[in-house]
């Protein structure tokens, strides 16, 4: 069928745009190269080196290793699991969250999610950001650290403000230039460190426990994994999305944690940076530096924007410049202000990141479960047709969710029990095991899920449902 | 004339393209067996740039050949145009850094000039993609 004949099919108005409301129509999806140069845009940033640095500093080689496998497995299951769940209903994370939590979950969740969280983590990397090139080139004025990130967080936000087509755009150009930089910046950073028979003998100064290893490692990009709908919406056959992550996960994080493990080992630290100017690659450290970040940091102010566009009532592109403006005016400020830090900032943040994996736990589980109790054929669930059903509040995801992340707390099982088991790992479990139990038994027991009824007009939005007599 | 002998007239430009760069990336892969076994850190990085140029192209000039339409033929031209040249700039940066050239000057000024040209003929598939096969720059 032509892009004009598939267009006369598609009843749905994208008023806000970037089909924030809306099912992505066929002429706009995208080849299985392109949704892993997106995915993989996001993941070449310095903070997965970072990451990896500093998984350096607590394990020997051998044990980085397998926590990295064993993590990215996880993450990879994850990930996977819910990048088909975008690919099949083509809809953003936010939106499929209609369908598991209702419209006022979708809201909530989706704010906690990624609302709040992927803008918060906005400002952090735009912040880091300005320090980064501050170090590069301290003595001149636009590379102070307040300057730099602001100038940094607007040019940040262009690409996100034209949306898909600017994060796929960026994607393309710098994906191939940053591993093989990284690559040089790698084996420069072991010759100055001491080399690679350094690395065999290394024994960290304070070692941490194979179980906190994986749990750094996941922690890493858990959130990463259970939005990967975002960019799998935009995916033509429902397992691309998952494919393209998949081989990103267990091929290039595994590579670029192992490789910043290294460096760190022979360096004594994640000297990222000056491993590079020692070999002369002051070009490829800003390049590292500017483009590792845009490509990650553009997709962070993507996803905020369209969990909050769900329900605020003004187009994502006029949503995002908001935001992004806000996020390098405060990453400004903190740079500007002395002694400002960034720190209780980030502790909010990390807490709020162990709620997050159980939303993911009971998406997983209303799709491959639940639905298919229902006898819901795969390529139906989560079907947007104009006039669908859709409840305000499905009370037992609601539950499921805060008793995994209860668990993730430690308020129900022991502390222990973490010490062992990585609470984002617990939390998306318990989480998705209570759903399953409560959904089904309750089904079964004729307990109805839902409370509320609206349905959704030819622009996406809800539209009350009056109750009959 | 039928769609596909279309498509096989379009694709011209690009195959040439991507053959140039193959034998760019040759050139590459030759200049890091010859510096073997006199600076390791150069050699994976000659190999690793050159292998990707040559693997990215020969896929690129494949995957060419069995498009059918003149939008596939598009979409493949941007993926691995874009490839080509995004490599050539890791490329030109790395090897203009000292650590990389070593005592061998000219090994690493021919990877550089080997790098900037697929950054050239890279440029060359997108843009000939985005105005003669009516593709997006980013597909």
């Amino acid at each position: 069928m032509g892009e004009s004949e598939a267009s006369k099919s598609y009843p749905w108005k994208d008023i806000r745009g970037d089909y924030v409301l809306v099912p992505v129509p066929p002429w706009e999806r995208r080849t299985l190269m392109n949704i892993f140069l997106v995915y993989t845009g996001v993941l070449s940033c310095l903070a997965v080196l970072w990451g990896g640095g500093a998984l350096g500093m607590q394990g020997n080689l051998h044990e980085v290793l397998l926590a990295t496998i064993i993590g990215d497995i996880v993450l990879s299951i994850i990930g996977g699991l819910c990048a088909y769940i975008g690919g099949t209903a083509h809809q953003s994370t936010y939106g499929i969250m209609r369908h598991i939590y209702g419209w006022y979950g979708s809201w909530v969740f989706g704010v906690l999610l990624s609302g709040i969280p992927a803008w918060g983590w906005f400002v952090v990397e735009t912040w880091l950001f300005g320090v980064m090139i501050h170090d590069l080139a301290p003595h001149n004025p636009l590379c102070s650290i307040p300057w730099a990130a602001l100038w940094g967080g607007l040019l940040m936000t262009t690409t996100a403000y034209v949306g898909y087509a600017g994060l796929a755009f960026l994607s393309y150009v710098v994906v191939p230039a940053f591993f093989v930089i990284v690559t040089a910046g790698f084996l420069s950073g072991i010759y100055f460190g001491g080399g690679f028979a350094k690395l065999w003998t290394f024994h960290p100064a304070h070692p941490v426990p194979l179980s906190a290893l994986i749990t750094q490692v996941v922690g890493l990009y858990i959130c990463g994994a259970i939005i990967t709908p975002d960019i799998a919406r935009f995916s033509r056959k429902a397992h691309h999305g998952s494919t393209a992550w998949v081989v990103q996960i267990m091929v290039l994080m595994t590579y670029y944690m192992v490789a910043s493990a290294m460096l760190t080992m022979a360096m004594g630290g994640a000297y990222f940076s000056k491993a590079m100017l020692l070999a002369g690659l002051g070009l490829g450290a800003y390049f590292a530096a500017i483009f590792g970040q845009w490509t990650t940091n553009d997709n962070n102010l993507y996803s905020s924007a369209l969990s909050w566009d769900l329900f605020i009532p003004i187009k994502k592109r006029h949503l995002i410049l908001i935001l992004g403006i806000i996020a390098s005016v405060y990453a400004w400020y903190t740079g500007l202000t002395a002694g400002a830090s960034l720190k209780p900032f980030i502790s909010f943040l990390m807490w709020l990141g162990t709620w997050l994996p159980p939303i993911g736990g009971v998406m997983i589980a209303d799709f491959y479960v639940y639905q298919a109790y229902k006898g819901v054929p795969r390529h139906k669930r989560y079907e947007m047709f104009i006039g669908k059903e859709f409840a305000l509040v499905n009370w037992v995801a609601w539950l499921s969710m805060f008793i995994g992340g209860a668990c993730a707390q430690g308020w129900i099982f022991p502390k222990s029990i973490l010490a062992t088991v990585p609470a984002s790992i617990v939390g998306f479990i318990i989480a998705f095991i209570v759903y399953v139990i409560l959904s089904i038994g309750l089904d079964k027991a004729g307990v109805s899920l839902y409370i509320g009824k609206a349905k959704i007009n030819e622009y996406g939005l809800p539209v009350k449902v009056k109750k009959e007599g | 004339m039928s769609g596909e002998e279309n498509v096989k007239s379009l694709i011209k430009v690009p195959v040439i393209s991507l053959a140039i760069s193959i034998i760019l990336g040759i050139v590459i892969t030759i200049v890091g067996v010859t510096v073997f076994g006199n600076w390791v850190y150069s050699e994976i990085m000659y190999l690793l740039v050159g292998l990707m140029l040559i693997i990215f192209s020969i896929i690129g000039i494949a995957r060419l050949y069995k498009a059918e339409t003149k939008v596939k033929a598009g979409e493949v031209c941007i993926t691995h145009g874009w490839w080509v040249f995004s490599t050539g700039i890791g490329g030109i940066i790395v090897y203009a850094a000292p650590f990389f050239t070593r005592g061998l000057f000219v090994a690493g000024a021919s990877a550089a000039v080997a790098s900037g040209l697929s950054i050239i003929f890279g440029l060359i598939v997108v843009l000939y993609a985005r105005s003669r096969l009516g593709v997006s720059l980013a597909v």
